[in-house]
């Protein structure tokens, strides 16, 4: 990437961070929300053990690196609704029309968002430790599993950028949430280890890109595992190359209405 | 880079409909040359904004031939939107950022170098005197304001076309003033200018051409004063103290004058084409004192760019002023008229 490519990518993102600070309210509130499920589910189900070959472990262990991806998607399922703010003010039709690349302007905000929803799922994390989860975490392997997340981040924000320019309505983003977030969360391994599950819900979290992204952090952040390139961060790294082309291709067809 | 004519756009044969038939623009042809204004001017719906849209690669073409700046807009070509700005109607601005931190953000997407960035938006926040309001967020400017920062924004490129929306709505007659002068110092730097403007009197103070424009169709195009030469004529207008009735006698025996052109009857006003000065108004004067008819108002208005404008396009003060006021009631009205 050239210097003058950077720069432009630096400039969306550090809008798109100055305009989230802007909103603390809307910053802590999907903060809150991983934690009340955390604490909520972490408690309801304490003295649920996991069952896993050679032993069991405890819930709260078990659910700290769900609820962190569940930060992710929660928080990735919202970047698309800046977007409406700019087409509702005009500003993106403005933006658009600069010479400038428009992936880049796309991989500028979607780099803010990532960094964002990484930095929530990190205060996530904390208060997990804080309330008594345990972790036992090799260093390359929970660098890669924040990888995995990030890609899972990209991927899902992506998405939802898309949605927000193909429709251009604040209602979509709601219906997004019921109609994808939930799906998603309920169907993967985050709350509940795949073994656990009726057949073909088994075989439905296998195919669940959130699954991945868990699967990846809690074999990092419990049984010191590191991430499988081939298993966890391929499918997920297409997976945010291909949702970046749909929202890329939606971004060119909104410049030109 | 102006071509050896020095036409920065050409237009040929360009039409526009969208779905359902409806026809933006008919048949346009049309150049731009550099160092100069142009102003197109029509009643709403006319197919201005789809014109200029056009030029500025935002809509494509339904058929014909679009040239800017030697590239076809559809292509959206970056190297056309670094060279071509378009100043659109509705402020585009983002009310949480600071006039600083927008300037700032559009040149780094303009690609201005870096050691250069400062010089730049100073010279453009002193040229268009923004400068002390730049630390303030936009969501605290007036609507004054807003625009001069949307036109910095479209000026950060020095684009060699410059394509403007109605760039003085909204502005106080000192705002419009200045957005005059500059407009007038950009062309001077070899800028081509088009600009939307249903300001007749600014058109013929500060345009080097006008471009009438009705129903999708370019009715003329010329400087103004060769559109007034060819197409105004002098106007007769007459106030009544009560509503003219079609049926008055003395109105039809005015109709009859041989010097009288067009008679258009709204409720207490009439208007007419008159084409000699003071014979027709001694009679026109008389006919209406024999008449008992009581006027309150009786005036001659010279041949000028706004009578050439509604001559062209067919409206008339009236129903442009009732459509802008209310749409809804200006069309029953002109229904009603039209089947009387």
């Amino acid at each position: 990437m050239s210097a003058a490519a950077l720069r432009i990518v630096s400039s969306v993102c550090g809008r798109t961070w100055m305009k989230a600070l802007r909103r603390p309210v809307l910053l802590s509130f999907s903060l809150a929300q991983p934690m009340i499920w955390m604490l909520f589910f972490g408690f309801l189900f304490q003295r649920y053990r996991v069952e896993r070959p050679g032993g069991e472990i405890r819930y709260l262990d078990f659910l700290l690196p769900g609820i962190c991806a569940m930060t992710i998607l929660f928080g990735a399922s919202q970047s698309g609704i800046e977007l409406i703010r700019d087409m509702q003010t005009h500003f993106l039709g403005r933006l658009l029309n600069t010479p400038a690349d428009r992936r880049l302007l796309l991989i500028g905000k979607l780099t803010a968002d990532v960094s964002r929803l990484l930095a929530q799922a990190t205060l996530v994390f904390l208060l997990g430790l804080l309330v008594g989860a345990r972790i036992s975490s090799s260093l390359p392997g929970l660098a890669l599993a924040v990888v995995a997340l990030g890609l899972f981040g990209f991927a899902f924000s992506a998405l939802s950028c898309a949605i927000a320019l193909l429709t251009r309505a604040p209602e979509s983003m709601a219906v997004f949430v019921h109609l994808v977030n939930m799906p998603l969360l309920f169907t993967s391994t985050a709350f509940v280890p795949s073994r656990q599950m009726p057949d073909f819900l088994c075989l439905v979290s296998k195919l669940n890109p959130l699954t991945l992204a868990v699967g990846a952090l809690r074999g990092s952040l419990l049984f010191q595992e590191v991430p499988s390139v081939k298993h966890s961060l391929l499918p997920l790294a297409v997976l945010a190359l291909f949702l970046f082309g749909v929202a890329s291709a939606a971004l060119t067809r909104a410049a030109q209405d | 880079m102006p071509t050896d004519s020095g036409l920065l756009a050409t237009v040929r044969s360009l039409r526009k409909s969208y779905p359902g038939g409806i026809v933006a623009l008919d048949g346009i042809d049309l150049d731009l040359s550099a160092r100069s204004i142009t102003a197109l001017t029509g009643p709403n719906g006319s197919g201005k904004t789809t014109l200029l849209r056009i030029l500025a690669g935002r809509v494509a073409p339904s058929s014909g031939t679009v040239i800017v700046l030697g590239v076809d807009p559809a292509s959206d070509s970056v190297s056309l939107r670094r060279r071509v700005s378009f100043i659109s109607q509705e402020v585009a601005l983002d009310p949480e950022m600071t006039g600083a931190q927008t300037l700032r953000l559009f040149t780094v997407l303009y690609g201005v170098p870096r050691r250069q960035i400062a010089a730049r938006i100073d010279e453009l926040a002193q040229s268009l005197e923004l400068k002390r309001h730049l630390p303030i967020r936009v969501q605290a400017y007036s609507g004054g304001l807003r625009r001069r920062l949307h036109l910095a924004l479209g000026l950060l490129n020095d684009p060699e076309l410059l394509l403007l929306d109605e760039p003085t709505a909204g502005l106080d007659p000192a705002g419009r003033e200045f957005l005059w002068a500059l407009l007038k110092e950009l062309a001077e730097r070899s800028v081509s200018i088009a600009v939307i403007t249903h300001d007749l009197d600014e058109v013929a103070r500060h345009c080097h051409r006008v471009a009438v424009i009705g129903s999708g169709k370019l009715l003329a195009c010329a400087s103004p004063q060769t559109v007034v030469r060819d197409h105004a004529r002098r106007m007769l207008r007459v106030t009544l103290a009560t509503e003219a009735l079609l049926s008055d006698p003395t109105l039809t025996q005015l109709a009859e004058v041989p010097s009288v052109n067009t008679l258009r009857v709204r409720g207490s006003e009439l208007s007419m084409e008159i084409l000699d000065e003071h014979p027709a108004k001694e009679r026109i004067w008389s006919m209406l004192s024999s008449g008992n008819i009581d006027v309150r108002s009786f005036q001659v208005q010279e041949p000028d760019l706004a009578s050439a404008y509604f001559r062209l396009t067919g409206e008339t003060v009236e129903e442009q002023s009732r459509r802008s006021a209310d749409g809804a009631r200006g069309r029953r009205t002109l229904d009603r008229e039209a089947a009387s």
